[in-house]
């Protein structure tokens, strides 16, 4: 009498490949790891990435947001524009633009970036630096010479 | 929070060891190894994926160099560039597929006209 309605239900895999579509042409905008998903390599992105898994190895994700979930374990040095941490992380953590520890983040190691925020309750171990203007270009002063990469430069307006 | 399968997008590459149970869905690049449990994996038609898998059913649109391991199905479609060895209980292709070098091994359900190359 009160039977679920089907929608609810995983649908099976069928052998047929017509049938199996929808998993296929599913189309995200950001990427995805998964909770029980569990990693050691390098990983590089250029799109968002919300980690709910565990990552161990390298993050260079230089453009985009990250997102590190109440259920992600991360050990590994994060570089990204953005940077929210709702989980555990192990390593040094650049964030561009921003990096933002929410009240369920455990943070061990440095924090460089352009701005921070920091929930009450968040633990963090380590220490932060920020410079005064966006880490991308204060970067670029110290390490990279844009009159040697003249596309840069001029993306830059340098 | 999205909830539902893992996602590697176009942009994502990884270089490691993947391990998983939860479905899965590569668009991608990949190189290394994946193993997951009885849960679905789908190669998208713009993956490159160069790594040895173990997994429940897979379709694969995408390239991939490599054994691919099903304990239940696998389903090769028309877009899909597979090189190395597909051992599943079913095996399913789809015209056109470009099967180079592949060793099957299972029960293979529906062959059309993949296109087999052997050197």
């Amino acid at each position: 009498m009160f039977k679920k309605p089907q929608a609810e239900e995983k649908p099976p895999l069928t052998t047929h490949p017509a049938a199996a579509d929808p998993v296929m042409v599913r189309t995200r905008s950001v990427s995805v790891i998964g909770p029980t998903l569990v990693f050691k390599g390098e990983l590089s992105a250029d799109e968002d990435l919300v980690i709910q898994g565990t990552i161990e190895g390298t993050i260079a994700h230089h453009k985009k947001n990250l997102t590190v979930g109440k259920e992600g374990r991360v050990k590994a040095d994060i570089h990204a524009a953005s940077v929210s941490i709702e989980g555990h992380v192990e390593g040094d953590i650049h964030g561009d633009d921003f990096v933002e520890l929410a009240k369920s983040a455990v943070v061990t190691g440095n924090i460089f970036c352009g701005r921070i925020k920091m929930a009450d309750g968040a633990r963090f171990n380590g220490s932060i630096e920020m410079s005064s203007q966006p880490v991308s270009q204060a970067k670029l002063t110290v390490a990279d010479d844009p009159a040697r990469d003249p596309a840069r430069a001029h993306k830059l307006g340098a | 929070m999205p909830t539902g399968p893992s996602y590697i997008g176009t942009t994502m590459v990884l270089k490691g060891d993947l391990s998983l149970t939860e479905d899965l869905i590569i668009d991608g690049c990949f190189d290394g190894s994946i193993t997951q449990g009885n849960q679905r994996l789908a190669i998208g038609e713009h993956a490159k994926v160069r790594a040895d898998i173990r997994t429940g059913s897979a379709i694969i649109a995408g390239r991939v160099d490599g054994n691919v391991f099903g304990s239940s199905t696998v389903i090769v479609k028309r877009t899909a560039r597979v090189h190395g060895a597909l051992t599943a209980e079913r095996l399913c292709f789809e015209s056109g597929a470009d099967l180079e070098d592949v060793v099957l091994s299972g029960n293979i359900a529906r062959i059309d006209s993949a296109d087999m190359r052997h050197k």
